[in-house]
């Protein structure tokens, strides 16, 4: 069980959302919704322990933590993968540093078609085929929590239901999932919760 | 042990396939230095005075060129945040990092170095000294690198600011190397210098790896 308690952000003595309160159980979807800039990202990267929020707490089965970084696996925009090196070499460089079974790299590979592309240099992949890439670390890193920020974004149909699939079978085995999208994603395979995120009137501490 | 093994990989392998960058930072420290007799080549005694200085300018130079290998290029590609989520500790990561940019960049360095002095007339003892400053600074130079390059690594266009920052923390380093070296051919007892680089060394040592690795956690607060 997560429970997320008053969170909240500053951004140039602004505060950027309305404070944040969220429960999500095991095998729960929650999608984050809001205008462009109104801290869908950071709230995210706060999560991750990437970045501080100026208040509120975060539970994890009835611990107060700082944050999930050792609990959740988090992709944002940035790649994480080195230009010049294949993509096997990303990933198993990937695999050493989690203290993951290097076995792993195959399967997710397998999973996000991405076998043929291994031995490929990531800058000659196309941006959907590095979109995947990233993707294929959720294999590779197994965390009960995945934070995907516009985890749909570049991907083409077949790979969107790809990644939907994916998401029903982690769900299913009481994973949880927080992403951010702009656009309603359509499944009739599993709920999702939706989060309005609101821009804070502007008012100071 | 297997995560200095994966990283000290994974920046060869990067300096291998962006082989142009990685020469040309060596080779700018060895034309730099090993083009500077054939500006002067009528006074060997001349020669001799000018070589420890040449040597370690260059070696300012280059470390300037290599900045954005320690920690720039991680931070601006995501790797350094996903490196936080990892179940290491940060110290532990930033000081194998430290090393293996010191065997990859300064290693190369530390074995041409008696090459190029023997081309300013420096003799066997002098060289000797030479080397034994290298290797006493070129860390002490890794460190404080490192260690500006995480102060400034979200300020945009930060090359000015980091020229302004790490060159003046060189000035002692370049002071003992170089006369050391100045010292052994005057004759003079060069335990003084040799002894200050060492205590740099251990201080910049003890304090370093832990501010770096504060400033980076700071970064993503």
């Amino acid at each position: 069980m997560l429970s997320i308690r008053n969170l909240q952000l500053e951004l140039n003595e602004q505060r950027l959302f309305e404070p944040v309160n969220f429960d999500l159980a095991p095998g729960a979807c929650l999608q984050l919704c809001g205008p462009n800039g109104v801290g869908k990202t950071s709230i995210l990267k706060i999560l991750a322990g990437l970045l501080k929020p100026r208040r509120g707490s975060i539970l994890w089965q009835g611990k107060k933590l700082l944050s999930l970084s050792q609990e959740a696996k988090y992709l944002g925009h940035d790649l994480a993968l080195k230009l010049s090196l294949t993509l096997e070499e990303n990933l198993k460089y990937y695999a050493s540093i989690m203290q993951t079974n290097p076995a792993e790299i195959h399967i997710a590979c397998d999973f996000f078609q991405l076998l043929s592309l291994l031995s490929l240099p990531v800058q000659q992949l196309s941006a959907g085929q590095k979109h995947r890439a990233q993707l294929a670390k959720l294999l590779i890193n197994r965390k009960p929590i995945w934070l995907l920020d516009e985890p749909f974004t570049g991907l083409d149909q077949t790979h969107i239901q790809q990644l939907l699939r994916l998401f029903k079978i982690f769900l299913e085995k009481d994973g949880m999932i927080i992403f951010t999208s702009h656009h309603p994603i359509d499944v009739d395979t599993f709920s999702i919760q939706r989060l309005e995120l609101t821009r804070a009137t502007h008012e100071t501490f | 042990m297997k995560l200095f093994k994966a990283l000290f990989w994974r920046d060869c392998q990067l300096c291998f396939r962006q082989s142009g960058d990685y020469l040309l930072a060596l080779s700018f420290w060895f034309l730099f230095v090993c083009f500077f007799p054939l500006t002067n080549i009528a006074s060997p005694q001349l020669l001799q005075s000018f070589a420890p200085g040449i040597i370690w300018l260059g070696l300012l130079l280059t470390q300037l060129l290599n900045l954005s290998k320690l920690f720039r290029d991680d931070y601006q590609d995501g790797v350094l945040a996903e490196l936080l989520q990892s179940p290491h500790e940060l110290f532990l990561i930033v000081l194998f990092k430290l090393i293996s940019f010191w065997i990859i960049f300064y290693l190369p360095i530390f074995l041409l170095a008696p090459v190029l002095a023997s081309m300013f007339h420096l003799s066997v003892h002098a060289i000797f000294i030479l080397e034994a400053g290298i290797l006493l600074g070129s860390p002490i130079l890794t460190l404080f690198s490192a260690f500006v390059s995480s102060l400034t690594l979200t300020i945009r266009n930060n090359n000015l600011i980091i020229n302004l920052l790490f060159l003046p923390l060189t000035v002692p380093i370049l002071i003992f190397s170089t006369s050391a070296v100045n010292r052994v051919m005057l004759g003079l007892s060069y335990a003084a210098p040799i002894a200050w680089l060492g205590v740099m060394l251990l201080l910049s040592l003890a304090i370093m790896p832990l501010a770096i690795t504060y400033t980076l956690k700071t970064i993503f607060e």
